[in-house]
């Protein structure tokens, strides 16, 4: 059984019950039965373990950042060349989500960062419940940056919160720019947009203005940036953006627990 | 698919409900969809189909019924619905929308025995 919600492993967390206060119920319906107003929030199991994730971060002065993207965008070697950049500052650690293998979380492991590979199975997303179990299977990077690489899927892992701090979405631009117009909740959750492989631009049909447009159509504000890291070609503002929210986390560090009131 | 994980979610809540509300079987879902939300109907119907089976769910029609989301515009303060993503201030016609935080995404009606 599990010690975070007695779940007993595998399938998510069913144990809280905010999320149907309203129920009502109203004389008979269309198919003859009794007709209850349920007015469930069906993502409300995992707003709630995202709630226990974002409050165990914020104890612990940790900087967790959701890592979105379609498979191939370049997630792992942005990953491994930040984490050199950074490692002999910055407490961190990795947790790798994949369908299958063990593959990217060794990538990261020859960098000298802890890493913890989820393999989803049949599931093409993280949840913050397998999140919550990871996070105790791992040492907490604490006052540091705690890396979750999503999924490479740009559809289904936007709609489930992680409990992280910030939300990276990258796309390549290779990939084209009318992604955000196609794969809207993705854009629309993010707070970072990260063009990646700029080296690649001169070859490409991919215009930054048009996908920084509807990007922020999608979210007003949405910070956006290029960068090659294969050249470090605009590493150098990506790292800045990094140390901003490391910082930021760091200076909410609580080791004691709360009072309970 | 997180089409899949979301008709578990579905059929979690129904059994938890049973015993609050005292029914044995599910006749109908309804199920409100906002614009956020990104699930595929017929997708949705299937997976409902695979995760209800042998629960007191299985063969309840599953009704999608969009609904929009509230969002205000940063432009001219106007608040009101909207029905997709992307979709500019009904008033001024700013895109510099922002939106409720909500998945979007609930279970309405149940029709039950």
């Amino acid at each position: 059984m599990c010690a975070t919600c007695g779940c007993g492993g595998g399938e998510g967390a069913r144990h809280e019950h905010h999320s149907h206060p309203h129920a009502q119920e109203h004389g008979h319906g269309p198919e003859g039965g009794r007709v209850i107003d349920l007015e469930a929030d069906l993502l409300e199991a995992n707003a709630a373990f995202a709630r226990r994730n974002r409050e165990l971060f914020r104890r612990n002065g940790v900087f967790a950042v959701n890592v979105i993207s379609s498979p191939g965008s370049g997630k792992t070697t942005l990953l491994v060349r930040t984490l050199e950049a950074l490692r002999d500052r910055i407490p961190m650690a990795v947790i790798e989500g994949d369908q299958q293998s063990d593959l990217d979380a060794e990538r990261i492991r020859a960098t000298g960062v802890p890493a913890l590979q989820i393999q989803t199975g049949k599931s093409c997303h993280l949840d913050a419940h397998a999140v919550s179990h990871a996070l105790e299977e791992m040492t907490l990077p604490g006052r540091g940056i705690l890396w979750i690489e999503n999924v490479g899927n740009l559809i289904c892992p936007a709609l489930f919160d992680l409990g992280e701090g910030k939300r990276v979405v990258i796309l390549s631009v290779t990939e084209g720019e009318d992604k955000p117009r196609k794969y809207p909740e993705a854009f629309h959750g993010a707070d970072l947009l990260l063009l990646s492989k700029r080296d690649l631009l001169p070859y490409v049909d991919f215009s930054v203005d048009q996908c920084s447009d509807f990007a922020h159509r999608l979210r007003p504000g949405l910070d956006l940036l290029l960068l090659s890291a294969k050249t470090g070609q605009g590493m150098e503002e990506w790292l800045r953006w990094v140390e901003e929210g490391w910082l930021r986390a760091k200076a909410s560090y609580r080791p004691e627990e709360p009072v309970v009131a | 698919m997180h089409e899949l994980s979301l008709c578990q979610s579905i059929v979690e809540i129904l059994e938890e409900q049973s015993r609050r509300h005292h029914y044995r079987r599910v006749r109908r879902v309804e199920l409100r969809v906002g614009p956020r939300a990104m699930v595929e109907p017929a997708s949705m119907v299937f997976s409902f189909g695979v995760a209800s089976r042998g629960t007191l769910a299985e063969g309840a029609a599953l009704e999608i019924r969009p609904v929009p989301a509230r969002a205000v515009c940063l432009d001219c303060s106007c608040e009101g619905e909207v029905a997709k993503l992307a979709e500019a201030c009904s008033n001024c016609g700013s895109y510099r929308l922002l939106w409720e935080e909500d998945g979007g995404l609930r279970l309405g009606e149940i029709e039950v025995d």
